[in-house]
């Protein structure tokens, strides 16, 4: 038993420190930074009105307040006190609140439902078996590498700094599990292992919503989505994303060619 | 003199209001578990981000098995925030077996009229947010 070091001259001291503790842990120090006072931060520059007319955008008031959450810096709680203190109007706030909810249906469904964290709450609902997706994410998915240039931007964010957007993380899952037809497992183990946020309950539930086995339908996305949303902030070139680049009845008739198919 | 030991986790980084009945008369830690962490499987990032907010913490961080330093330790009584992460509750219940344990537990989100039993997040909604915009998620009078 080791008292271990509380003192250090710089963060890269410290980073340093906890490298040598675990050699295991992959890849470096995430930019976002530890700690009460930059929850404090967060939670003072939050504005939940303007979250909610942005949340979807790359560049929206987003809080970033889900590592404290996810590691009880700040509760649930906490931060709905802080919001609601200054409303005048909650229809105003509900899109924030609503999302601070997620967190909470997704804790409660676990704590009622551990034996299906890891596993299909329903079947797939995209004309496919469970055995038909692959176990493992390959290489080039792992590495940030797959040659589709908004998927490789938000892996990249997910490797270097432990945080990629919502809306993003909706893309890369659905890009993991349909487009390239790989268990949602996979996926969320990876997530758990970079995310600065990473709860089982709201990750695992999360990417089931989007591979349709806790959810009516798969989610799938188009270029035309990501670049309304990421434009100027991840290169959505067609010719460097040609396979999102089609319209939405295109990619349900080639995504789900043994659902019913669909015209426009 | 401290009578109960709070094992912080991390799971709940904090030495927030809802400790205060606890923070009377408490030795706090943290213990730094590399099997923990390593079936976990955390990236740098994560840990990095955990130790660093333990750095703001009046707490002892201590490296060992979690199980090995409980039940080393001369108090008894354990006081632990609760949480539903269920690599955190083994660890729990192996420690119910050789401490008197406390469990910390959150202000609810919100409260529910009736049992948790929705398999679809709307319906969940429209239970919860009529206590969802209140302070402490309170049914009011």
């Amino acid at each position: 038993m080791t008292i271990l070091e509380r003192n250090f001259d710089n963060r890269n001291d410290l980073i340093a420190y906890v490298k040598k503790l675990a050699p295991w842990a992959e890849g470096n120090a995430s930019p976002i930074r530890g700690g009460q006072t930059e929850c404090k931060k967060r939670l003072i520059n939050l504005n939940a009105v303007k979250y909610g007319k942005t949340r979807n955008y790359g560049n929206g008031s987003v809080s970033m307040l889900s590592p404290y959450i996810n590691h009880g810096v700040i509760t649930l709680n906490e931060v709905r006190n802080h919001v609601v203190k200054d409303a005048n109007d909650t229809k105003l706030i509900e899109s924030f609140v609503r999302e601070l909810g997620w967190r909470d249906f997704w804790s409660r469904f676990a704590e009622n439902n551990q034996n299906l964290l890891w596993n299909d709450v329903e079947d797939y609902k995209t004309g496919y078996a469970s055995d038909d997706y692959q176990e493992e994410l390959p290489e080039d998915i792992l590495a940030g590498d797959t040659g589709v240039a908004c998927i490789d931007s938000f892996i990249a964010d997910l490797l270097n700094t432990g945080y990629v957007h919502n809306h993003a993380r909706m893309y890369l899952a659905s890009y993991i599990v349909h487009f390239r037809q790989i268990k949602w497992q996979a996926g969320a183990r990876w997530f758990l292992v970079h995310l600065l946020d990473g709860d089982v309950a709201s990750n695992n539930f999360s990417w089931q919503w989007v591979a349709s086995t806790f959810s009516n339908k798969p989610y799938i996305f188009n270029l035309e989505n990501v670049d309304k949303y990421f434009s100027g902030i991840v290169d959505t070139t067609r010719s460097k994303n040609r396979v999102l680049d089609a319209s939405y009845p295109t990619l349900h008739n080639r995504l789900f060619p043994n659902l019913e198919v669909q015209n426009g | 003199m401290a009578d109960k030991l709070l094992w912080v986790h991390d799971k709940a980084l904090r030495f927030g209001s809802d400790f205060c009945e606890a923070n009377e008369s408490f030795k706090a830690i943290h213990i730094w578990d590399d099997e923990y962490y390593r079936t976990q499987r955390y990236s740098l990032k994560r840990l990095v981000f955990i130790y660093e907010t333990l750095l703001e913490l009046p707490l002892e961080i201590i490296h060992g098995n979690t199980l090995d330093i409980l039940s080393k330790e001369n108090l008894d009584h354990i006081v632990i925030p609760y949480s539903g992460d269920q690599a955190l509750k083994n660890l729990f219940s192996k420690i119910e077996k050789i401490k008197t344990v406390q469990y910390l537990f959150e202000t609810s989100f919100v409260h529910l009229d009736r049992t948790f039993e929705f398999k679809r997040f709307f319906k969940y909604w429209n239970q919860a947010k009529k206590t969802a915009f209140l302070s402490n998620g309170d049914r009011g009078a």
